[in-house]
């Protein structure tokens, strides 16, 4: 049996209850602390648990205490979570919940008064739980839906609950182009393996404290809060205007381990925040979640000196991260191309291989498809054997996740080197986005059927945005606006629509992508 | 140049007209302790081209560690830190 994702935690909690585990705002939480809430919430599930449905429970909450323990209670329940944005909007949540078959879902104080419009229409009837609210008298309020309170919660710890490897740690939507999100289920097996190397790679001690700047929708917060625990370190929070001015969060909150995408690093050099040395606590910098421009390797290195920076690679199919590169201030200016840091080489047991159309493997120094292997590769989408097929292929009797990311096919020794994507998938400010998908919602909004999203405007790490192309000049704009951001979380919705009498095609007959960038460059 | 915080803010407020009218606020609504962020009339590359803009108009630096977090993105706090550095220097 490998050990829970939550298992160290626990050790940590048992052993060291006094430690800090969680910094949220002006609130620390030690480990021993966490644990209590932790066990309450599992208590109370396992309770109110039906065990009709798949072994996965829903957690609407966001950079809260609860939200931590919500998910540390749902591991120890023995389920995997299923984490929700309250910022996204209702009709997404309702869409994921039900997909994922939850019968619990577990809602913060600051997500109550979005909890409403996820319920309504929704499939299901849920048991609801409000670790941090009281409910007295508001249980018919929420009805047909069974509600416990703060009050209510159960006070034992239930036993370690009993767990497969191959059960599902947790379960996230990725944008899918069909218009449809991607659930994608990442067992203990697939984490434990990344963790593992994780241990392995860093020296991470208790006395770390680590950046938690991912959404937990986000996979790469599993790394934020499970590196973190899996050491007896703390884990730091930064509030939303914290992340406007990162640079003083670090400082104020002594940390040591910084990881978030390259965006946030462009922000503050944008910002002047990048100031020599200005991080002398910083040991490790750690980027993921898109290409890492090289220009913002260097100034983060000039701010934060003693640290050691790494670039990260790796789609949430594979597990949070599964090739790294160590930035050398030496040899990494020739390594690089297309002034990116390169991607460098597999982690552990992962392997990767990069192919030509034919799925043939490219020639060395030739650049092709990315497919990766190994450990941390989960099974497949959720519910979804056609897409599956699609993106999981066997090759030599190994299984392999097409990422459709291109990369340049290492020669001797050297790394691998991120150059784009082959489709039409993008990343804004780090977020993983399908066009078709925002392409989808806007041609089911206005009856269009000839409709292009680009990215835009363009930034030395991806897009910082989307713009969207419309063939029919009835449409307004602005209400077609409004109406995706009902639909699709806010960085999915266009910042700016274009309305055009028709638009051009190229010599393959498809959508002139690059004649409408042209268009927006001009202004 | 000099500017009063008024200046500043009206500065301000002309840069967010329209999604200031999406809230629902008149201009002339606005108190000092209003938050662009927390109101929902910017998200953060929106804070980003608000302070170019003011570094454009004013020709200043605005130094974030002269801020404290939560005045960052309050009208009144952040006209005023500008007003501020314009006239002492």
């Amino acid at each position: 049996m490998q050990p829970r994702l939550c298992s160290s935690f626990f050790r940590w909690a048992a052993d060291s209850p006094n430690r800090p585990a969680l910094e949220v705002g002006d609130t620390t939480l030690t480990y021993g602390a966490l644990a209590r809430s932790a066990s309450a919430i599992a208590a109370t599930l396992l309770e109110h648990a039906h065990e009709n449905g798949p072994p996965l429970t829903g957690v609407l909450a966001h950079r809260s205490p609860t939200a931590f323990a919500a998910i540390l209670g749902v591991l120890a329940r023995g389920h995997g979570y299923v984490p929700l944005n309250p910022a996204f909007p209702p009709a997404r949540n309702r869409a994921m919940l039900e997909q994922a078959g939850c019968e619990a879902l577990i809602v913060d104080a600051g997500a109550a008064s979005s909890l409403r419009s996820l319920l309504e229409g929704l499939d299901r009837e849920l048991v609801l739980i409000f670790p941090d609210q009281g409910v007295a008298g508001r249980a018919r309020d929420w009805a047909p839906h069974h509600v416990v309170g703060v009050s209510e919660l159960g006070g034992e710890a239930p036993e370690a609950a009993l767990i497969e490897p191959s059960d599902p740690a947790y379960l996230l939507f990725t944008s899918g182009s069909t218009g449809i999100p991607k659930g994608v289920a990442v067992s203990h097996a697939n984490v434990r393996a990344f963790l593992d190397e994780v241990a392995e790679r860093y020296d991470f001690t208790e006395d770390d404290r680590f950046s938690q700047t991912f959404n937990l929708t986000f996979d790469l917060s599993v790394f934020d809060m499970f590196a973190a625990w899996e050491s007896g370190a703390c884990v730091c929070c930064p509030s939303d205007k914290d992340l406007l001015n990162p640079a003083g969060f670090i400082r104020r909150s002594g940390l040591t381990v910084w990881f978030s995408v390259p965006s946030i690093a462009l922000f503050m050099k944008q910002l002047r925040s990048l100031k020599a040395s200005s991080f002398p606590t910083l040991r490790w910098s750690l980027f993921c979640g898109e290409a890492l421009p090289v220009e913002a390797a260097r100034s983060w290195l000039e701010a934060a000196p003693g640290s050691t920076l790494e670039n990260l690679y790796g789609p949430t199919e594979a597990t949070i991260a599964c090739t790294v590169y160590r930035w050398d201030p030496v040899r990494s200016d020739g390594e690089s191309e297309l002034g990116l840091v390169p991607i460098g080489h597999p982690l552990g047991a992962m392997s990767t291989l990069v192919v030509g159309d034919d799925l043939r493997e490219a020639r060395l120094g030739e650049a092709g498809e990315l497919l990766l292997s190994g450990p941390q590769v989960v099974e497949g989408y959720w519910n979804d054997d056609e897409t599956t097929s699609r993106a999981f292929v066997s090759i030599d009797g190994r299984c392999y996740y097409r990422t459709g990311d291109r990369v340049r096919r290492a020669t001797a020794g050297g790394p691998l080197r991120y150059l784009g994507r082959s489709d039409n998938q993008i990343k804004v400010l780090g977020h993983r986005v399908e066009l078709g998908e925002v392409e989808a919602a806007i041609r089911d909004e206005t009856g269009v059927d000839a409709v292009v999203a680009v990215g835009w405007p363009p930034s030395p790490s991806g897009a910082s945005g989307i713009a969207a192309f419309v063939a029919d000049e009835r449409v307004n704009p602005a209400a077609l606006t409004a109406a995706l951001a009902r639909r699709l979380p806010g960085y999915m919705v266009p910042r700016e629509v274009r309305l055009l009498p028709e638009l051009p095609v190229n010599a393959n007959g498809k959508w002139d992508r690059g004649a409408l960038i042209r268009l927006l460059d001009e202004g | 140049m000099e500017a009063t915080t008024a200046d500043v803010q009206r500065f301000i407020l002309g840069r967010i007209d329209d999604p200031l009218r999406a809230t629902g606020v008149a201009p002339a609504d606005v108190p000092a302790s209003f938050d662009l962020l927390l109101e929902g009339v910017i998200d953060s590359f929106g804070i980003v081209e608000l302070i170019g803009a003011l570094e454009e108009r004013y020709g200043l630096e605005i130094d974030f560690d002269e801020l404290e977090p939560d005045d960052l993105t309050r009208i009144g706090p952040l006209s005023s830190y500008v007003a501020r550095k314009l006239n002492g220097r």
